[in-house]
C-alpha cells in the first residue's frame, strides 16, 4: 500500500534536462517517465515523482533530490 | 526552471570531464563551493561559531509542510546530507585549485551537479536574481548536455 508520495516542485532555477537526469538516474524513474514528469513540473509547477510504502522510503527519495538542489515535499497519500 | 545560457566549453575526454572555464568563472564556482562547504558545517555542534551562525542551518527547502515532521526529518537525514555535500564540495574545490582546464572524473560528475545545485540555493537565498546562481545553473546544464546528449531536447511539450 502506498502511504507517502514525493512531490517535486518547480524550483524556478533547475534546467529541465538536469531535472530529468536526476529523476532518471538518482530517483530511479524510467527515462520516459522522468522526461514526462519533468515537463509536468515545468508546466503545472509540481508532479508526483515517487510513491512509497514507508516514510523511510519516501525520505530516501527526498533526501537524494535535496542533495542535488531540487525541491521535493513528502505528502501523505490520502485518497 | 530556466532557459539561461552561458558560453562555456565542457567536453568528455576519455574518463574525464574537462571544463574550459575562464579564470573569473573558476573563481566564481570556487567561491560558491567554499560557501557551500562552510554552510554544511554543523554549526550547532561547534560552539566556536557565533550564536547567529549556529542557529542558521536551513540551507535545504523543507521536505515536509508540518514543522514537527520536518524537524524529525532533519534529525534523521540532515547530518548525512551535510557530510556528503561537504565532502563533494571539497573534492570540487581541489579540482578547481589544480589548474585550468578543470578536469574531473566523469564517473564522479554527480559531485559537480550536487555542489552546483545546492550552492545555488545559497545564492538565491541572497537574491532571486543572483548572477552566480544563473551561472551555476548554466554549468550544471552543460555538464548534463555533455554526459547525456539524449536529454538535450527535454523541455515543456
Amino acid at each position: 500500500m502506498t502511504v507517502f508520495r514525493v512531490v517535486a516542485y518547480n524550483d524556478l532555477h533547475s534546467e529541465d534536462m538536469v531535472v530529468a537526469d536526476i529523476l532518471n538516474r538518482v530517483c530511479g524513474l524510467p527515462l520516459t517517465d522522468a522526461v514526462s514528469l519533468t515537463r509536468q513540473i515545468a508546466v503545472a509547477g509540481r508532479a508526483t515523482v515517487g510513491l512509497a510504502a514507508t516514510r523511510d522510503d519516501a525520505e530516501v527519495i527526498a533526501a537524494r533530490m535535496l542533495g542535488f538542489g531540487l525541491r521535493p515535499v513528502i505528502e501523505r497519500n490520502t485518497p | 526552471m530556466t532557459g539561461t545560457e552561458f558560453e562555456e566549453h565542457v567536453a568528455l575526454e576519455g574518463e574525464w570531464l574537462v571544463l574550459a572555464l575562464s579564470k573569473h568563472n573558476v573563481a566564481m564556482i570556487r567561491r560558491a563551493a567554499g560557501d557551500l562547504a562552510a554552510s554544511m558545517e554543523d554549526k550547532r555542534a561547534n560552539l566556536a561559531w557565533p550564536r547567529a551562525w549556529r542557529g542558521h542551518t536551513s540551507v535545504f527547502p523543507a521536505a515536509y509542510e508540518s514543522r514537527r515532521e520536518q524537524s524529525a526529518y532533519r534529525d534523521r537525514h540532515d547530518a548525512d546530507l551535510r557530510a556528503d555535500l561537504m565532502a563533494a564540495a571539497h573534492r570540487v574545490i581541489a579540482a578547481l585549485d589544480a589548474g585550468r582546464p578543470v578536469r574531473y572524473p566523469a564517473a564522479a560528475a554527480d559531485d559537480l551537479l550536487r555542489v552546483l545545485g545546492v550552492a545555488r540555493l545559497l545564492s538565491t537565498r541572497r537574491s532571486s536574481a543572483d548572477v552566480t546562481a544563473d551561472y551555476l545553473t548554466a554549468v550544471q546544464h552543460d555538464i548534463v548536455v555533455t554526459l547525456r546528449p539524449e536529454l538535450t531536447e527535454v523541455g515543456p511539450a
